[in-house]
């Protein structure tokens, strides 16, 4: 930019908008115009921000208004380019955010984006540069947007796999009559939704219906009418899509929950839960053991071959993958929590030997157990 | 006229609005803010608290309780300044390190000030060195740090060693499902406790020891 169009667009551009812009090579030093006249006292003007905030403007295809110093100062850069090189920047600092003139933030915005126009207008920066970051931004925003929302899937997909897991031993203790116990598993599962959804009434609201929907097949396998159940669910869920505060959920919650734990409780069936429960409780006391399929199979009064299915089918693991998963989960604890040697955690969790344990362990936590150990272990 | 008894049923079954408005009326006709904490916030809490130890009630209806309560704290908190009446103890507490559930933590915080504590809630994922700041701008009685995940239970002995290690005069109380009495022993910690409920009888009797 010259001295010549500087001094003709400064006028133009002061009296439209009331700021005063000043023009930097591409060390951020000021060439054309005098630093000073805005009036910041600051005095924290680096000659590197300048450049950087043009940068930023670059990155977005938008002017980026940041703060020039602590006392809440801004400045905005448009970048001065030479087809794609950066050779400079349009500089606008020192402006008093927190001063009383009415609707700042909007005079602030519509005049950084005025210095961007102007620069386009008088070719002095690279338009379709920065259209392109524009584009890119807006991309990157939309995928932000995407990741935001998948979280309500992972959200989901872990309640899933909680739930999975403690159903066999709810249900087991609703159809014996525990009904603490089933409360209290009841609440663990609710902690860990509680704890994923607490800032979005909708999440939580649809992961508490998504506990309801399983609660409810359960219970139809428990031998509960199926009818009754869709009648209550019809009218819970009804009731669910008016709720609005966390006061009239907990309420929801309570009375979908001793509703279900009631039919499921009537129910006469001596369903599948009970034999995986039964199942479960099996494995992990004999995880030591050299434990196949068909010892437990065998042990709960079921056919090897139905007894995969109903376990991969409500439990969603087959029976190695669970029984491997139980031997890490104990050698994880021991390794944490005790000073055994690596070869005598091998032999207590089930595994052949010490190479055996490591292989596994590694290739589930991706860490050896002597790493492992190091990180989490205790009171060394 | 209304009367405390009301109140501590507001805060029990979780009535937010009707606890504020009992409360406002309730100082309004005179009634001593310390009177309100003792005798109905207390004693809701440890109502709901034991309800929940008992398996008798489900999260959710904890987590209104505690808000309805902290809804009242909000209106008493400063009357209770106005009176010079000053909290017996001062506690920090906080999520350790990689673990970002707040619930348990909340709950205790919430039960902490309910007892009379002024609480200092440092918020989760609190690094050991947040801690030691913290510790040594307030100086507290009492640290109580949380952790849901067994994955961070090796957070909260680092962080009961960095506290330890400021050398300053307080007690340190650890809780979180994952949590156990030997771990604790084991951390160094001065008490564990197994739910929010038992987390102010707790705090009590370490301070007391």
């Amino acid at each position: 930019m010259t001295h010549d169009q500087y001094m003709a667009l400064l006028p133009i551009y002061e009296a439209e908008y009331g700021f005063s812009f000043v023009v930097t090579d591409i060390s951020g030093k000021v060439v054309i115009g005098d630093s000073c006249m805005t009036g910041c006292t600051c005095g924290n003007r680096s000659e590197k921000l300048r450049i950087e905030s043009a940068r930023q403007t670059l990155t977005f295809g938008e002017p980026i208004i940041g703060l020039c110093c602590e006392d809440g100062y801004a400045r905005w850069s448009i970048p001065l380019m030479q087809n794609s090189e950066l050779t400079g920047a349009l500089v606008v600092e020192g402006v008093n955010l927190e001063s009383d003139e009415q609707d700042m933030p909007q005079k602030v915005r519509k005049a950084a984006h005025a210095l961007l126009e102007l620069a386009i207008k008088h070719n002095l920066t690279n338009a379709a540069s920065l259209q392109l970051a524009k584009l890119t931004a807006k991309k990157e925003q939309n995928r932000f947007l995407v990741i935001e929302a998948s979280k309500e899937t992972w959200a989901k997909d872990e309640l899933r796999t909680i739930y999975l897991r403690e159903e066999p031993g709810l249900l087991t203790a609703i159809k014996e009559g525990h009904t603490s116990e089933a409360m209290e598993i009841l609440n663990r599962i609710l902690t860990s939704i509680y704890s994923v959804a607490t800032d979005s009434m909708e999440l939580l609201k649809s992961c508490i219906l998504e506990l309801v929907v399983m609660m409810s097949r359960a219970a139809v396998e428990a031998g509960a009418e199926p009818s009754v159940i869709l009648g209550n669910n019809y009218r819970f869920i009804t009731d669910l899509s008016t709720i609005t505060d966390e006061e009239d959920l907990a309420v929801w919650v309570r009375n979908m929950l001793d509703a279900l734990i009631d039919r499921i409780n009537k129910s006469e069936a001596y369903p599948h839960f009970m034999i995986l429960n039964k199942a479960l409780t099996y494995m992990e006391e004999h995880l030591h053991e050299p434990l196949k399929r068909d010892d437990v199979a065998k042990h709960v009064g079921m056919s090897p071959s139905h007894f995969s299915k109903v376990m991969t089918e409500r439990l969603g693991q087959g029976f190695s993958e669970l029984l491997n998963q139980f031997r890490i989960n104990r050698a994880k604890q021991m390794i944490m929590q005790t000073n055994h040697s690596l070869t005598s955690i091998a032999l207590e969790c089930g595994f052949f030997d010490q190479s055996h344990l490591s292989r596994t362990f590694k290739k589930a936590t991706s860490l050896s157990p002597g790493a492992y150990r190091k990180q989490h272990s205790l009171g060394q | 006229m209304s009367n405390i008894e009301d109140l501590r049923t507001a805060v029990i079954s979780g009535k937010r609005k009707d606890a504020k408005v009992l409360t406002t009326a309730l100082l309004e006709q005179g009634i001593a803010p310390e009177r309100l904490l003792e005798d109905a916030l207390i004693p809701a809490m440890t109502v709901v608290g034991d309800k929940f130890k008992r398996n008798e009630v489900f999260v959710p209806e904890m987590l209104v309780s505690a808000r309805a309560m902290k809804e009242s704290m909000k209106l008493i908190e400063p009357k209770l300044i106005e009176a010079g009446i000053k909290p017996k103890y001062k506690a920090i507490i906080g999520t350790v390190e990689g673990d970002l559930h707040d619930i348990g933590k909340n709950l205790v915080a919430t039960m902490w000030k309910g007892a009379g504590f002024d609480v200092i809630d440092l918020g989760v994922n609190v690094t050991p060195s947040a801690f030691v700041d913290a510790i040594e701008t307030h100086e507290p009685d009492i640290v109580g740090l949380s952790a849901l995940l067994t994955t961070t239970m090796p957070a909260m002995r680092e962080t009961v060693a960095a506290v330890k290690a400021t050398g300053k005069n307080f007690k340190i109380v650890i809780g979180g499902a994952p949590v156990t009495q030997t771990y604790a022993d084991e951390v160094g910690a001065d008490g564990y406790s197994p739910d929010a409920a038992s987390a102010v009888d707790l705090a009590k009797s370490v301070l007391a020891a």
